[in-house]
């Protein structure tokens, strides 16, 4: 399965690539976010331990530019081969 | 004048800074760099006071302060720069005050106003270095587009509650700060504000200006670090420029 990946910055692990293969035909949003934090050499945490929900203060996800959170599963919703991942890390606003 | 035309260090001075000039990277001629460098920190809310403070203590020969408001009692918590008795005093005159009493030997202005299309690129003028104080994300596009244009490094900072995050962004090196905002980034008010949160991202502010004016070590250029002071873990990325950025793809 093939997962294209769009970004505000370069998602440690893929280097330069837009895309993940990843050796499975079914994986949930969740768990896709876990190995890409695997795949990272440093330390970057997308999903917190049981965390039912991305931290929104972090990260703003889309599956083919539908915010994750309306999607009916939220992180338990199933990818499929070509989906689209848009992950932006947020900066804080206040001073 | 002498040697790269920075100004010499009286002896006063000398003995001042001794413990940061034996440093390596820093040394007497870095200490000259830093007597001659011209700094602007944009707002003395929280990590304004913060940054402004260390840079004061380094020994930084121009400090610029601008800000329009004027000391509540809600700001002592993060505010260090203020006391009880500034509530209700223009912050940059209390600024500028309690900054050269730590340091005389600076020079420091302090600019009454607010930042706006309109008056940034008076406020931002003849400096090295911007270092972010704001606590609004249109101020800070508004001095992104300014320091790009200018070609002038800008260091952001931001706070919320047990989290941080700071860049620095070179103009014609690094992407923008326009690159990795994203269009819901609007500030939520009140924003939380815990004052340790606010001091580590304003150490690192006022250690990236440092480094920048010193060019030691390796900066934050180009990348987003961003602290979680609720599980005590940093993380950094690389940020990418925007495509079509209407602010450093031109």
């Amino acid at each position: 399965m093939r997962i294209h990946i769009k970004a505000n910055f370069f998602v440690p692990g893929l280097e330069e690539k837009d895309s993940v293969t990843v050796g499975r035909s079914r994986m949930t949003l969740r768990e896709f976010l876990e190995e890409l934090s695997k795949m990272s050499p440093t330390p970057i945490e997308y999903v917190k331990p049981g965390a039912e929900v991305l931290d929104p203060d972090d990260w703003e996800v889309d599956i083919n530019g539908i915010p994750y959170q309306h999607c009916s599963q939220g992180l338990g919703t199933l990818l499929k081969d070509g989906d689209v991942l848009t992950i932006k890390i947020l900066a804080m606003g206040g001073g | 004048m002498y040697g790269d035309g920075h100004p010499p260090l009286e002896p006063e001075e000398l003995d001042r800074y001794a413990r940061q000039m034996i440093f390596p990277g820093f040394g007497r001629d870095g200490q000259e760099k830093l007597k001659a460098s011209r700094v602007l920190v944009a707002g003395v809310g929280g990590l304004g006071s913060l940054s402004s403070l260390y840079l004061c203590a380094a020994g930084i020969g121009h400090l610029t302060l601008v800000d329009r408001g004027r000391v509540q009692l809600p700001d002592l918590n993060r505010q260090l720069l203020y006391g009880e008795k500034d509530v209700g005093e223009v912050k940059v005159v209390a600024a500028g005050k309690k900054l050269q009493d730590l340091n005389s030997k600076i020079e420091i202005t302090p600019v009454l106003r607010e930042i706006t299309e309109e008056t940034v690129s008076e406020v931002v003028d003849d400096v090295q270095v911007v270092v972010d104080g704001t606590d609004n994300f249109k101020t800070r596009l508004i001095l992104n587009k300014v320091c790009h244009s200018k070609k002038i490094p800008f260091v952001y900072g931001g706070i919320f509650g047990l989290k941080g995050s700071t860049a620095t962004i070179i103009p014609g090196k690094t992407p923008c700060l326009e690159c990795f905002l994203t269009k819901d980034e609007e500030t939520r008010l009140p924003i939380p504000a815990i004052g340790p949160v606010v001091g580590v991202i304003a150490s690192i502010q006022a250690m990236e200006v440092l480094k920048l004016i010193l060019q030691q070590g390796d900066s934050l250029a180009g990348d987003l670090a961003l602290f979680d002071g609720g599980r005590m873990s940093f993380m950094k990325v690389a940020i990418k420029k925007k495509e079509g950025c209407r602010i450093c793809s031109v």
